[in-house]
């Protein structure tokens, strides 16, 4: 008699734990998934010459000089015009000048912004800027 | 690239070590914000000698450690009124997940440091289930200084190119959640067939 009770708690939490069988499972196909997508990532990256660490080495240097007329494509427009004066070694009021910016808050201003408050179409100052920034570098460079 | 990141590599530029130190704190207590994404572009802009490596390091580690303690100290100070509120108690796998939880407090809080939003969860059943601040602290700093070095040191290896390595970061963020779930219910339920085979 004393017995059953314990072996009916036992019981009734096996049950419970059923549920903690199946969601074991379907984590562990989740992990495998997830595991795949990793690797597949992994292969693309390397395909894009991303993750060779022989090309990462010698490119340690490259990657950490001023960008080139070639790579304009990264100025984004979350980024600011200090940030890519930086990025580029461009002179501090080169895009000031170009393109005849009188905010105060140059060069803490990021592109958006700019564009957005003067009434740009923001694709289409992007475009001009990453032309400016290219033309400029061609010449001087 | 999607516009909460936008905005908040906006912040950086703009505000800089203040900015990290405010996101890497709202992303630690529990807002899902694209933490690791910043942190590869942040040391994409360290390679580029925007940023020091190092104090950003030092800002994203001790704003992330204070964001995981304040989530801890809210459920440590009302865990308990919390629980019994929602009468969670009362829910035998609650009981089993406070036993597990405290039996393998360092090594979770260790590796949920890596496992993206579930940190945030951890820090709050940590508080819940009282696990000593000791061990909470020192596992949580040391995995706060691994995670963002991890990141920081991939932005600053691969430079401009840290975009294409965003999806791979939130992959790895997702695994190692879903591995350290995996891990606590494997040793609960290991936990239920010693108990089952002693009965």
């Amino acid at each position: 008699m004393e017995k059953a009770p314990r072996r009916e708690g036992v019981v009734n939490e096996g049950r419970e734990y059923r549920w903690v069988r199946v969601t074991v499972a379907i984590l562990g196909v989740l992990l495998a998934l997830a595991v795949l997508l990793i690797i597949r990532q992994g292969v693309i990256l390397r395909r894009a010459h991303l993750m060779d660490q022989r090309a990462a080495l010698s490119g340690f240097v490259a990657k950490h000089g001023p960008l080139t007329a070639d790579e304009t494509g990264v100025i984004g427009p979350w980024m600011t015009f200090d940030y890519v004066n930086a990025l580029f070694d461009l002179p501090p009021d080169f895009l000031k000048t170009t393109f005849r910016i009188q905010d105060p808050s140059y060069p803490k201003l990021t592109l958006a912004r700019y564009a957005s408050t003067e009434g740009y179409q923001e694709s289409e100052f992007m475009d001009s800027l990453r032309a400016a920034v290219a033309n400029y570098l061609r010449q001087s460079r | 690239m999607d516009s909460l990141l936008s905005s908040l590599l906006s912040y950086l530029l703009l505000y800089r070590y203040a900015a990290l130190a405010l996101a890497a704190y709202v992303g630690a207590v529990g807002a899902p914000l694209p933490v690791n994404v910043m942190l590869l572009a942040l040391g994409a802009f360290a390679g580029q000698g925007y940023f020091s490596f190092w104090i950003s390091l030092l800002v994203a580690a001790s704003s992330n450690t204070l964001g995981d303690l304040t989530g801890y100290a809210i459920t440590r100070r009302w865990g308990d009124a919390i629980i019994r509120f929602f009468r969670v108690r009362r829910a035998r796998f609650f009981v089993n997940l406070e036993k597990e939880l405290r039996s393998d407090a360092a090594i979770t809080v260790f590796i949920t440091r890596f496992a993206g939003s579930l940190s945030s969860v951890t820090n709050l059943l940590a508080g819940i289930v009282k696990v000593p601040f000791g061990i909470f602290f020192v596992n949580d700093l040391i995995g706060n200084i691994i995670e963002p070095g991890a990141w920081l040191t991939v932005g600053y290896v691969v430079g401009s190119y840290w975009n294409n390595f965003s999806d791979l970061s939130d992959l790895i963020g997702v695994t190692v959640a879903i591995a350290a779930i995996l891990f606590i219910l494997v040793r609960m339920q290991r936990r239920f067939l010693r108990k089952y085979e002693a009965e």
